[in-house]
Parts: C-alpha cells; structure tokens; sequence
C-alpha cells in the first residue's frame, strides 16, 4: 500500500464551526503571566547538580594537553569530564561531524572543551576556572567567502575544501532563455547572521535511573524525533532516551537537536546525580544556532511584458563549525519560493560550507527568508526595469490552485492574489507611491516611501523521514468526561495547546474547562516530528479532525444505549449526547464516560486520529516529488521615512495580509503576524551577530546585539484572506515562517522608493544609509 | 563563593564612616549599572554600602539660591520634578532617556556620574547647565564643578572614603534655551552613539551665552571649550561654524555602536540641530 494518499480521494470542506475562527487568549496565558508556570530553567529534583562547560577561546585550534587536576579536588565539585576521558560518538541531525567534548581540535569560539557538575553554578565556574587547556592555535576560517580558497584552513578532514554539501538542482535549458529573452537581470545579495533572541536560554535537566535510562526535561521544538540524534550523541539505545517537554521560552527554530541536552546527559552520566545543565545568554550567543548567513547570486530572464521566464540561483551558504541542519536550509533556499511564481525553467546550485565561527541553523524561514529577501528585492529592480508596478509583475506571475512547479510541487490552496490586493489597498500603496514621489522632490530632509514584497512557506516539508509524514492525535476521555489530547506537534509558545483545545471544543461541543493539552512526554505521545516547518497547525489538526470525529462516534453509540434512541437520532450540544426530535433528552459526558469505564473496565475511552498530508511525497534523487500539502501564502507591506541626514529609518506602519487556509484561533494568527512582522523588521534594520578578526562575537550581548523593543514597533495590521486549504479536516494551513519572510524585503523595497539607494546586504542601518546617501550625492 | 558584607546606613554620617574603614566598599543606590558590572566581572567579593535609607540623599530642593539635587534621586522622580521641569527642562528630558522604564525606577542621577560612563546621558545637561558637585568623606564636604569630576571611563575625582551627595544647578538666566539629543540606534531603550546637550541664551537673536556637551564621542563628557568667540554674533550665521568646532572638539571611536566617522557627522547634524532648535 502506497503511504502516499493520491490527491483526487481527499477533498474536505469547510464546517459550520462555533469556535474555530474566533479570538481566543492562550489556555496557559494566565499561568505564564502571573508567574505559575514552570520553565526548564526553573527546573529543581532532588539531589539536582549544575552543569557547565568550558569553552574554547580559539576560533580554531589543536588541543594539546588538559590538566584538571585542580579542578577535581575543588570541594563540591563531582566530575570533570573532557573529550579525552568519556565514551562519545560524532553526532548531528545531518552530519555526524561533532563531539559533545572536542577531543583533539576545538573549531569555534565556544566550543566545549571540558565540563563539570557541581552544587551550585558559581563552583562550576570556579571549577572551570581551574582547568588549564594548552592550545596550539592553528589558522582559522572567519569568512565564507574564504572558505573553499585554495589553500584555506581545513576545518574537518572528512569534507575537503571546506565543502559540506554541494546541491546542483537544474531543471530546463536554461541558457536558451537567457541568450533570447528580452530582459535579463543580475544581482547579488547578503543575508546575515541572526540570532533568534527567544527568552529562555537553552537548557535541560538530566537524570538516569539504574537501568540506564536518561530522561531529559528539555527546552526542545522535537522531542520524539531528536532523541535519535541524542541516543547517537550518548551512544546508547534511542529507547533508553525519554524526553519530557515542559514550557519553554520559545526557539524559533534553534531548538531542535542541540548540544546542550547530550551533553547535560552525559554529565548526569558521570556525576550519577540529575543534572542542570543550561546556557547563559553570553553562551547562548556564542553557540546557540543562529540564522545560516547566505550569498545568492540571481539572474532572471523576462519577456517584455513582465513574463518570468527562467531563474538562476547559485548560493553560498554558511553553515559554521558544525552542520546542523545546514543542507536542508540551504536547499529551502534555493527552491522554496518556486512556489509562488510560475516559473518553467528554474537552476539552483548552493554550496554549504564550515567556517571556524558559531555553527548556524534552523531559524523562522528555514533558508527562506534569506531567499526571500534577495529574490523579492530583486524582482522590484526587475519590475522598475520593465516600467511595472512592483504588484502588477508579482501578480503577471503568481501560481495559481492546482499549479504544478518544475520540482512537482503541486498548490492546492492559493490565494496570494487575494493577498496581494488586499495589502495593495489597506496600505493604500499606489496612491502613496505617488504622493512620496512628489514630496521627495521637496526640499525636505525626510524622504518617504513604501515597498511590499509577498511570501510563501510550506506547512510541513516532506524531506526529514523516507518512510514517514504526517501528524497523529491521541484523545483520552477520562471517566469523569474530561478530556485529554497527546500529540507530538508541541507547543513553544505559538500557541499550539490552544489551537488544538479550540478543535476539540468545537467538535465535540465542550468547554475549555474540560480539556488539557499535556506536556509532550515522548514516553506517552504518539510519534510526530515536532515544531519545525510550520508543521503544527496543519498536521496536528488534520489528525485532530480524525481523533474527534472517532470520539464523536463512540459518544453518540454509547449514548445511543442510555437513551434508548437511534444514532442518527443524536448530535453533540453543550458537553452532551442531545435528541434531535426531542432535546429534552439527553445524557452528559460524565455519564458516558463512566458508562465506557464500566463497560470496558478501566478504559478510558480514547479518539485516534493521524493524518498523512494527500499528493505529498519523499523527494526523489533529483529533488523532484512534492513536499507539502499546504503552501501558505502572504503579502507583507512597510511605510517608511528616512532621515537623510542621519541615515535613520523610521517605520511608520506595516501590513502583513496572509492566506492560512481556515483560520483556527484569530487572536493568535494576529499575534503571530504581529511577531513575525516585528522580528523580521529586526532583522532588516538591526540585528546583525559580529565577529570581530580573532574569530570572537563582538555584541553577544542585549545591550549590543539589538533587537526591536516595543517602543520601536511600529502599528502592524494583520489581516487573512478567505481561504481554506481542502487537503485537511479544518482546512487550516500554518503561519509560523511565512509571516516573517516578506518583511525584510518589504522594508528593503521602501527604503529603496524613498531614497533611490538599494542595499545588497543586511541589516540595512543607519549608518550605512548615510554613507550610500553620501556616495550617491558624490560627497 | 559570593562574599558579600551589606551595611544599611541611615545617614550620610554612618556611610561616609562605614567607607573610610571598610576594603571593597561599593555604594549600591540603584544597582543598575553595579550589579551588571559585577556579574560581568565574575562576582567580585564586595562590601556593599546600601545608601537608599539615607534620606538627605533624595531630596530635590532649593539652598543657597541654587537647585539642590541628591545623589540618590531616581531618574523616574528627575522626570517628574515640576521644578526641574520649568528651569532645567533638558535634565528631565534626558533622565527620561536613560533605560527602560524598570531601570528609571531605580536608577540614580547620582549613580549616573559615578559610573562615568562616557555615553551618561544626565551628565550632558548637568554640565551644560554650570552644575557643581557636593562630595563628602568623614574629613567634610567639597565642592567641584561637574565637568572636572571625570577622569577617564569608569573613573571619577572621588577619593576613597568619598561619595557624591549631590548636585548643586545655578538657576539659567532669563531667556536661557536647553536642547538635547540621543542619537542612538534604536529608539527604544540604548545607549547613545552620540549625545548633545546645549544650553543657549539669546538676546535679540545675538549669542549671549553657550554651553555645549558633548557624550559618547570621548573618554569623558566633554565641555566644548572655545564658544566664547560667538558670544555677541548671530546665531543664524555662526551656527554651522559652532558645529564645526564642536565636531573637531570630539574624539570618537569606532565601536559596535557606531564608527568614528559616523558620529562624528552627528555629534555635527546633532549640535546644529539643538542650535536650530534653540533660536525658535
């Protein structure tokens, strides 16, 4: 049997819900406000140690001798570990390419070279403090741009050249079409290194009971799915590795497979104690895993009427010290957005490559925002070229439902038409473009302007697992007709818990008293990949519209013994089995419940549900086979004034107008807009993780590494346009990447409208400004 | 292992005692710019002087025909104070530029000096507007002018066994104009890149009187010397020539903030941009 459901057998519509589509605060909102909620880092067991490691000081260097001798006789002080003195296997999500602890070579700054458990963290510090590493310090890569130089430092043995994947993806002739088309455009651009900024650190707490088996309260987007990279990292059985998932300060893609929960293991190994082990934010800087910088080089072919006809892309791309999830972010960035535009011919080559500087990874967009802020800066210079509006050569290219790219990727839903439009005329962009353009001949020292640039993201990418993609749900109704929902697409403060409480609120007609979304317990939930790819929405409430609808037949069947009445005879209302002909009669869930308890002793009554995305297949060889059943669309729009004198932009407004299908929870889809808009403006204008020459960050810290505060946020419209997304039960696609990706370009485009000047690489500052001001007036 | 001895004196009397006789005294009066400092430098063993029961060190009061203001007043009460507010309107301006909001809550115009970092933002004002310092120490009390208090980043003329009790502002003559600018890279909450303060006083368009400070574009505050030389010009005309001096006036560097060309076009822009704005 083909795991692959053919497209054609699903077509779901749309419901007559009572609680999906309406504005809910967060289940847990209060408890997280007023303090009650219990975080990782608040974390406390028994006997619990603390965890710190000693990082390298070198960007790149052999590591010759480690004495720690001093530090083990330090009172308090239970072990010392070093690379040299543990079990350990190479372990990554890609590529096996690194040790919890080096053992002969440290490759960045803030590579772990030793650790310890101890009381408390103050004679951790100490401890660390008397361990004395002799370095010989070798030559370091610092620059990506110097990474496949002849020549150049060799980083790791295996991957000569510093190459760690190389992806050529050709699809059509493409040469042909640049030799004969009207119009052909070149440009370059920098995406730069961003750190995520969420508000908890990573960290985890650690403990192994006497069968060997370690459970890990960790801050983590994947638990099901990363214990397989830990059992690697730990070298033991992945059934021996349990990984509770309680709250967690958000991740915004860091958190999947991280350092710091093998190695917080690994320590509770030794010290036979649980163990705490989380990062400060200095060390989170210097090796959390932030946004992969990438080069893109671009050139698109036009007809004269604003036709797309062929895309080239060649990339390179910088993964750091370790690989992380760098191919696939990499390869997201060269084809993602071939998607949203119905091009025919499209060639992409990236190479992905080490650098002695922090390893880089998952981050909101995935490759994609980086491709998104090239390609749409891009195509405003092609649009300008061609004499069009910037919307006019978006929407003379858009796909369209059931369009089928060059990679077999098939949209179902789409409506970035509708997108577009709508950002058009809330922002009131033509008009504006015209207004700005006669007051920037004025005299005046601000000059103003307006840019858009729309955006794609998929809603699970079906690229990690050969055999396996979807989500699952398991109901529980306890015998007093509570109810409890288990699922492994996990919530980080994106609000998850409360999309999934709504589903089961308004399916089975029960108030949100009555339903509780446990932590992720990887002994208890089903199997799922986890918080990454915008998965959650639209897989975890395609399995939940199958786990209610099993539960709503088992409540009516067994209702239907209580009150003596046919099935057909029976709907769902207020928490109970109700007669249609007569609704008078009725029976609660509590009595259900205890009914199926008695019945079946002891069993609970449970509602399964997984859900296998229709038309969706594992890429073949040549990257061909489509990925997701649900590309979410959207349309982000900024106003801006720039201050020619300083350089400074001040945002006045922005919009992001988004296609998600259904909308399950209103509220948060808006906060989420609102978020995402706010940290990609950050990115464009702000947030730029500095290495300075000896290979060490420079502003790893708040006061330097800045991110917007809500001072500087500027009004954010948040919008969705009618959609629903057919290939799953409530229709709904995910917002969680696409409503950050259009921003940076959108606010790239304004600036350009306002002062002429385009910049080619991020973040676009102040300073910068002026000096392109300066440059262009031939000062 | 923290080592940490707290002392709570109720007057100035017991404090200035207490750090005459203690090694490693440390006076904590906000403990925003302390407490970072000591966590960035590993936990430094401290006997810590807790001056925030001393009343005499909060009041905000007229002696002597000046304005009286203690070490220990808050940014957020700096803000608020009506009589700041009319005679010394740039002071309250710039104290509530200082942070965020939790840090004005706690941080001192006092301490603000004695961290003597060069980006302060009250020490602008504060010199602009002629302040002295009142310093005490078990042997009395002295008096020196703000400008001449700081000796270097982080460093300040208090000797051991000394502390600031306060400031004391001549009140500006009629007509007198203060103007201030943060230039800083996010609006929000930061430090300044660049920070000016003037304090001008016109007569029939004419200069009568200037005073420009300059913040974070040296190792010190610095009081930009040589403008007596326009006193009695025309602002309109001499006012890009007063940039002028005042840029070359300023000793930037590059850091992550900014470059040292940058603000050096802005300590220009920002300087021109008070003047302008002082002759409305």
């Amino acid at each position: 049997m083909s795991l692959t459901t053919k497209e054609s057998e699903v077509r779901y519509e749309k419901g007559d819900y009572s609680i999906i589509g309406s504005r809910r605060p967060y289940v847990d909102a209060i408890d997280k406000v007023t303090g009650r909620t219990v975080y990782v880092t608040d974390i406390s067991l028994p006997g619990m140690l603390h965890g710190r490691a000693l990082r390298s000081p070198h960007p790149h260097a052999r590591i010759l001798n480690i004495d720690t001798s001093a530090a083990e006789k330090l009172p308090g002080v239970k072990c010392v570990l070093t690379g040299k003195n543990v079990r350990q296997k190479k372990w990554g999500p890609v590529t096996k390419d690194e040790y919890l602890l080096a053992i002969d070579k440290v490759n960045f700054v803030g590579d772990e070279v030793a650790a310890v458990a101890a009381v408390d963290e103050e004679t951790c510090e100490e401890a660390l403090s008397l361990i004395k590493v002799e370095y010989e310090p070798l030559p370091a890569v610092l620059s990506m741009y110097d990474a496949m130089k002849e020549g150049a430092p060799q980083i790791h043995g295996e991957f000569p050249g510093n190459v760690n994947h190389h992806f050529h993806i050709p699809r059509g002739d493409i040469e042909t079409v640049f030799k004969n088309a009207y119009f052909v455009h070149e440009g370059q651009y920098e995406a730069s290194l961003e750190y995520q900024a969420y508000i908890e650190p990573m960290g985890g707490v650690s403990v192994w009971d006497n069968r060997g088996n370690v459970t890990i309260y960790a801050g983590i987007q994947t638990p099901t799915w990363s214990r397989n990279d830990y059992a690697v990292a730990l070298d033991v059985p992945v059934e021996k590795v349990r990984i509770v998932q309680p709250p967690f300060g958000g991740g915004f893609g860091a958190k999947l497979s991280q350092q710091v929960h093998p190695l917080g293991a690994l320590i509770a190994r030794h010290a036979k104690q649980p163990v705490r082990f989380c990062l400060d934010r200095v060390e989170d800087f210097q090796c959390g895993l932030p946004r992969v910088p990438m080069h893109f080089k671009l050139k698109t072919a036009w007809d004269k009427d604003g036709k797309y006809l062929a895309k080239k892309v060649d990339i390179l791309a910088d993964q750091g010290a370790y690989a992380s999830y760098g191919a696939a972010i990499t390869l997201t960035a060269m084809y993602r957005i071939d998607i949203m535009y119905q091009v025919p011919i499209v060639h992409s080559e990236a190479h992905l490559v080490y650098t002695n500087k922090v390893p880089t990874g998952c981050f909101r967009g995935f490759g994609n925002s980086q491709k998104h802020f090239a390609h749409e800066s891009h195509l405003d210079e092609v649009a300008e070229h061609l004499g069009m509006e910037p919307d006019a050569l978006r929407l003379r290219n858009i796909a369209v439902p059931g369009y089928m790219n060059p990679h077999g990727w098939k949209a179902n839903s789409v409506e970035i038409e509708a997108c577009i439009k709508t950002g058009m005329a809330r922002s009131d962009f033509h008009e504006k473009r015209k207004k700005f353009f006669s007051f920037n001949k004025t005299e005046s020292k601000i000059k103003k302007g307006i840019g858009m640039a729309p955006c794609v993201h998929v809603s699970g990418n079906r690229s990690f697992i050969k055999p396996f993609e979807g989500g699952a749900v398991l109901l529980r109704m306890n015998e007093q007709g509570k109810v409890f929902v288990y699922c492994n697409e996990p919530d980080m403060g994106q609000g998850i818990r409360t999309t999934l409480t709504m589903c089961v609120a308004d399916a089975l007609k029960l108030d949100f008293d009555h339903i509780t979304v446990p932590d992720p317990d990887t002994d208890i939930v089903p199997f799922g990949l986890g918080c990454f790819a915008s998965r959650g929405t639209y897989m975890a409430t395609g399995a939940m519209h199958m786990a209610v609808n099993d539960m709503k037949t088992k409540l009516i069947k067994i209702a239907s013994q209580i009150l003596e009445l046919p099935e057909e005879d029976l709907t769902l209302e207020n928490g109970a089995v109700v007669s249609l002909s007569d609704p008078s009669k009725k029976v609660g869930y509590p009595e259900i419940a205890w009914k199926h308890v008695c019945d079946y002793p002891g069993q609970h009554m449970l509602g399964i549900g997984h859900f296998t995305p229709a038309g969706v297949e594992y890429p073949d060889e040549k990257k061909y086979n489509n990925i997701s059943g649900g590309y979410a669309f959207g349309c982000h729009v900024a106003e801006v004034e720039v201050n020619t004198e300083t350089g400074q932009v001040k945002v006045n407004e922005m919009w992001g107008i988004h296609d998600v299908g259904q909308p399950i929870n209103e509220l948060a889809l808006e906060g989420q807009i609102q978020g995402g808009l706010a940290q990609g403006y950050g990115w464009a204008l702000m947030e730029h993780l500095r290495y300075g020459t000896d290979g060490k960050i420079i502003n790893a810290c708040f006061l330097d590494y800045q991110v917007p505060t809500a001072a500087d946020i500027p009004k954010i419209n948040a919008e969705l346009v009618d959609s629903f997304e057919w290939t799953t039960g409530f229709g709904a696609k995910s917002i969680g990447e696409c409503c950050f990706i259009g921003i940076a370009p959108a606010l790239q485009n304004a600036i350009y409208n306002a002062i002429g000047v385009r910049f080619y690489e991020l973040p676009i500052t102040a300073e910068k400004i002026l000096a392109a001001l300066r440059e262009k007036n031939g000062l | 292992m923290n080592n940490i001895t707290y002392h709570a004196p109720k007057t100035i009397a017991e404090a200035v005692s207490l750090l005459s006789e203690v090694q490693e005294a440390r006076i904590l009066a906000g403990g925003t710019d302390l407490i970072a400092k000591w966590k960035k430098s590993h936990f430094f063993d401290m006997n810590l002087v807790d001056i925030r029961n001393i009343g005499e060190l909060s009041v905000i009061e007229e002696r002597e025909g000046r304005l009286f203001i203690g070490a220990g007043v808050t940014m957020d009460r700096v803000c608020e104070n009506p009589a700041i507010n009319e005679k010394f309107p740039i002071l309250a301006e710039a104290a509530s530029k200082v942070g965020s909001v939790q840090i004005r809550n706690l941080a001192t115009i006092g301490g603000n000096s004695c961290n003597a970092a060069p980006s302060a933002d009250t020490v602008l004002p504060l010199i602009a507007y002629g302040a002295d310092v009142c310093i005490v120490s078990k042997s009395g009390e002295r008096r020196c002018a703000l400008k001449d208090f700081f000796k270097g980043p982080g460093k300040t003329a208090l000797e051991k066994g000394e502390m600031l009790k306060g400031f004391s502002l001549p009140y500006p003559a009629h007509g007198t104009v203060g103007m201030f600018v943060k230039h800083s890279r996010r609006p929000g909450m930061d430090l300044a890149t660049v920070g000016v303060a003037t304090v001008v006083r016109l007569d029939a368009g004419k200069i009568a009187g200037i005073h420009v400070v300059l913040g974070a574009v040296g190792p010190v505050p610095i009081d930009v010397e040589g403008l007596d030389v326009f006193v009695g010009k025309e602002m309109g005309a001499a006012s890009e020539k007063i940039a002028g001096v005042c840029t070359d006036a300023a000793k930037p560097i590059t850091d992550v903030r900014g470059s040292k060309e940058y603000r050096s076009e802005m300590v220009r822009r920002s300087v021109a941009l008070c003047l302008e704005g002082s002759s409305k």
